[in-house]
């Protein structure tokens, strides 16, 4: 069974998203901020990982860096509840920021569920890939790296 | 059913790890501290304990040998990051003698498969051979 970490703030969002995943059989975590997501991500190497862009402390970029360093064959999915794309208001889009970090998709909340499901689906398959080449022979594995 | 021991000062990653073995069948007993840990070992009768190096109030080195000496037979898992950056066993890394009872490792961040494959692998180890494994798992 796949396991998804969701790191989000907001608890009607991680519970909206946990009992969806949960209905598709997926092996559900949650984390309520960016470290607490990083601390399990440095414990266990999730399938895919959902994390909220808007967070008070450790934002989501930031979150994103972290996991990058500690395992970055986790692939991850940026939500993110602002619209935050007008350039010319000089705001920040936070969700072309994570796609160029290497989120495998960006999505604007409201959401479609079809879309999230979807956008799991996808980072699992880039998971087994990535898990794939690494146990190939002569290809230099990214599981070692300091944890815990 | 079999029992099994958590010890991991960070609570999520003690949820984590009760959720996947409870979805393996097994029981298992967490604890966050050190102290409550060694508690835990000398009361109770656990099939096999994880044990994460890194314990907020004590070291997990320290847990780790009251464990064996409370339980010299109980398998024991010492997770950590760290162990994957030496070459040491994982005796060597505990100051204990090199051939020692079922002392496993499981390095951080583990796949929850691996994690399973562990303890099934311990858990047939014991069910096969009871006072076995004078051997370390590396």
């Amino acid at each position: 069974m796949p396991t998804v970490l969701i790191i989000d703030d907001d608890s009607a969002t991680r519970a909206a998203l946990e009992t969806l995943l949960k209905k598709k059989r997926f092996c559900v975590f949650l984390a309520p901020d960016g470290p607490t997501g990083i601390r399990l991500i440095g414990s266990v190497s999730f399938d895919a990982v959902v994390i909220d862009m808007f967070m008070p402390g450790m934002d989501g970029i930031a979150t994103i860096r972290e996991l990058i360093k500690i395992d970055p064959t986790v692939p991850f999915i940026a939500i993110s509840g602002y619209a935050f794309t007008d350039k010319t208001q000089g705001a920040p889009d936070f969700l072309g920021m994570a796609i160029k970090l290497g989120a495998t998709a960006a999505l604007q909340k409201p959401f479609d569920i079809l879309d999230l499901l979807e956008a799991v689906d996808s980072a699992i398959e880039v998971r087994q890939r990535l898990l794939h080449e690494a146990r190939q022979p002569g290809t230099e594995s990214t599981s070692v790296r300091k944890a815990s | 059913m079999t029992n099994i021991l958590v010890v991991d000062d960070e609570v999520g990653v003690c949820c984590v790890i009760q959720h996947l073995l409870v979805r393996e069948g097994y029981a298992v007993t967490t604890v966050t501290d050190g102290r409550l840990a060694m508690d835990a070992v000398a009361r109770d009768d656990f099939a096999a304990a994880l044990i994460d190096l890194n314990l907020a109030d004590m070291d997990g080195n320290d847990v780790i040998r009251a464990a064996r000496a409370a339980r010299p037979n109980m398998p024991i898992v010492m997770m950590s990051g760290m162990v994957l950056e030496s070459d040491r066993g994982s005796a060597e890394l505990l100051g204990l003698p090199a051939r020692i009872v079922g002392l496993h490792r499981l390095a951080k961040p583990f796949k929850p498969r691996d994690l399973s494959q562990l303890m099934r692998d311990i858990l047939a180890q014991e069910t096969v051979c009871p006072d076995a494994a004078v051997m370390t798992r590396q």
